[in-house]
This record gives structure tokens, sequence and C-alpha cells, in this order.
């Protein structure tokens, strides 16, 4: 029975003394200090990819208004519609007015259609023709004898003054 | 907007107050959560590695305002991390104790890492599950209650394991003292 108590004493020691280890000095200390750098590098950590992921977020907004932009400027339509009408106009005007100057020059306002002859040579057929009128017009009217057959070769000959001569 | 910035002030405040409540977890369950890990280890430097990554485990896992019973649940964590860190071959008992030239009563001193050593082999040869029960009793700030939470048994279990753990330490030792009273007669 003695025997049994004192085992009983050493076990309870020995239990007692089993795990009765002190924490060596400045355990708490470190661990605290660990337990800092630890979330100072999460904070670290997560301001990291909140930049990264920011960066990316703009590029992508970037990028879209890039892809879009032709299609959204109106300032190049409107230099498109603007600028052929501009050319077509000032291309265009000299005509009418080289048509105007030759009516102003025409000869008793007869008017004066576009001709491949040069105005030299348009003044010189109106001097012509005008002269032949004239002489046509004033010319003593011819006698034909109508029982006799008539000749459609025989043409009188017309007295024509030189251009430039005329009466 | 303003219910965001709301929202993100009283997660930040939280994790604040978690962190500062670890830290007074640090200063109040410290030594405990590093007898626990004494006790499976028998190592003081690996015992501290294990006590500190149980406070950064508990720091990533951020449930410690959700926890009641804060000195359970780091006991539970301590205890699992301390059996991770056990080497499967048996633990050095020459580590147990400090240098003896340190200690102011050296003969003491030896007897203490004698008895200390015996009864490491007596727990190393009990089963699995009596040695659990014997190992985490040893703890001084954990009573029966806290063993069954740790080990996810009923209270009652515990009392019996450790009183089944007692019986054969005591049959083991009785043993091993009539051997060596036979040796020296």
């Amino acid at each position: 029975m003695a025997a049994q108590d004192h085992l009983d004493r050493w076990l309870d020691t020995a239990l007692n003394e089993y795990s009765n280890a002190e924490a060596p000095l400045g355990f708490e200390l470190r661990t605290i200090a660990r337990l800092r750098d630890q979330r100072s590098a999460k904070y670290r950590s997560r301001a990291f990819r909140l930049a990264a992921a920011l960066t990316v977020a703009i590029a992508v907004v970037l990028a879209l208004r890039w892809s879009h932009a032709p299609i959204a400027s109106p300032p190049l339509v409107q230099a498109r519609i603007v600028v052929p009408a501009i050319e077509k106009v000032s291309f265009i005007s000299p005509a009418p007015k080289a048509r105007r100057n030759a009516a102003h020059e025409s000869v008793r306002g007869v008017p004066i259609v576009a001709t491949p002859l040069t105005p030299q040579e348009e003044a010189i057929l109106r001097v012509g023709r005008n002269a032949h009128a004239r002489q046509l017009a004033f010319a003593p009217p011819v006698r034909r004898d109508l029982t006799q057959p008539q000749d459609p070769l025989d043409i009188q000959e017309l007295d024509i003054s030189p251009v430039g001569k005329e009466e | 907007m303003r219910d965001g910035g709301n929202v993100l002030a009283v997660r930040l405040w939280t994790k604040t107050s978690d962190e500062t409540a670890l830290e007074t977890c640090v200063r109040e369950h410290g030594s405990m959560v590093y007898r626990i890990a004494f006790s499976v280890l028998r190592n003081p430097h690996d015992a501290e590695d294990a006590a500190q990554e149980t406070f950064l485990r508990a720091l990533r896992s951020g449930k410690l305002t959700d926890v009641t019973d804060s000195k359970a649940w780091l006991a539970k964590i301590a205890w699992r991390i301390a059996l991770d860190h056990r080497r499967p071959a048996g633990v050095a008992i020459d580590a147990i104790a400090e240098p003896i030239s340190q200690l102011p009563d050296a003969e003491n001193e030896l007897l203490r890492a004698e008895r200390t050593e015996l009864l490491h082999q007596l727990i190393l040869s009990l089963p699995r599950e009596l040695q659990d029960v014997i190992t985490l009793s040893t703890v001084q700030e954990l009573s029966g209650a806290d063993v069954a939470v740790i080990l996810g048994i009923p209270e009652a279990s515990v009392r019996t394991r450790m009183h089944r753990a007692r019986a054969l330490m005591k049959e083991k030792l009785e043993t091993r003292l009539r051997s060596r009273s036979a040796e020296r007669s």
C-alpha cells in the first residue's frame, strides 16, 4: 500500500513537471513583433494588388476609348463634307465668266454660242455674213425668163468688197 | 458611396480590433500555447516556433472576434500545429532540460530530468489515444473540459482515459522498479 502511494506521488510529481516549462525570455515580444511584420506585409501586398488592379482598369478604359474615337469624332466628318464643295465651285466658276464676256463682246446683241473658233475668227465670219446679207437685200432683182430652161449651175457672181473695206 | 466608405471603415476598425485582440491573446495565453507545443515537441526552440505559428495562423484566419472561447480555440490550433511539427522518429529526450551547470540546484534538476525522461518513456509506451489525453492534461492551464474540446471527445471520456493511462503507467513503473531491485539484489 505504501509502495502504491509512493508510485502515485511520483506520477503526480512527474506529470506536473512534464510540461511545466517556462516560455523563453522575450517570447511574447518576439511573437508580437512577428505578428506586426506579418500584418504590414499583408497590407503591402494588398496595396500592391490594388495598384495593379487600378492600372489594368485604367489601361482597359483608355483602350476602349481609343478604339471608338474615329467614329465618334465630329470634326473629321465636317471636313469631308465641306472641302469638296469648295473645290467644285472654285473649279467651275471661270467658265460662265468667259461666256458673259463673250456676250458683252457680241456684235449687235446676237448671242454667241460656244464654238471652237477663236474670237478673231468669229469676227471675220460675222463681217462676211453681214456684208453678203446686205448685198442680197439691196441688189436689184434679176429678171428671169421663166419660159427658158434654167441652168442650176448658172450662178451670178456678187461683188463683195474685201473685209474691213465695207460700206 | 458614403455607405461603401462606412462599410470600409467598419471593416478596418474590425481588423484593427482583431489584431489588438490577438496581441492581448499573446500576452494572456502565450505561455499556455507554448506549454502545449512543448508538451508535444519537448524542445524549447521547436515549441517557440510552433507557438508563434499558432498566433500567425489565428491572425490569418481572421475569426478572433467571432470566437467565444479564445483560449480553447488557440489551444486547439497549437495542439494541431505541434502534432504536425512532431518528428516521426521520436523525441530527443536530451533536449528537455537546460544545461545542468547553469541551474542553481544541479542535483534536484538532475533528478527532475531523470523523472521527466522516465515519464516520457512511459507516455510513449501508451496507446495513441491515451498519449494525447495524458500529454494535454500535463499542461497546467488546461482543465478536463478544455482537453475534451481540443480532442473533440466528451469530458467523461477524458476522465476515463486519464484513469486508464495512469493505471497503465503505474503498472509499468512498478514492473520497472521490481526489475531494478532484482538487479541490485
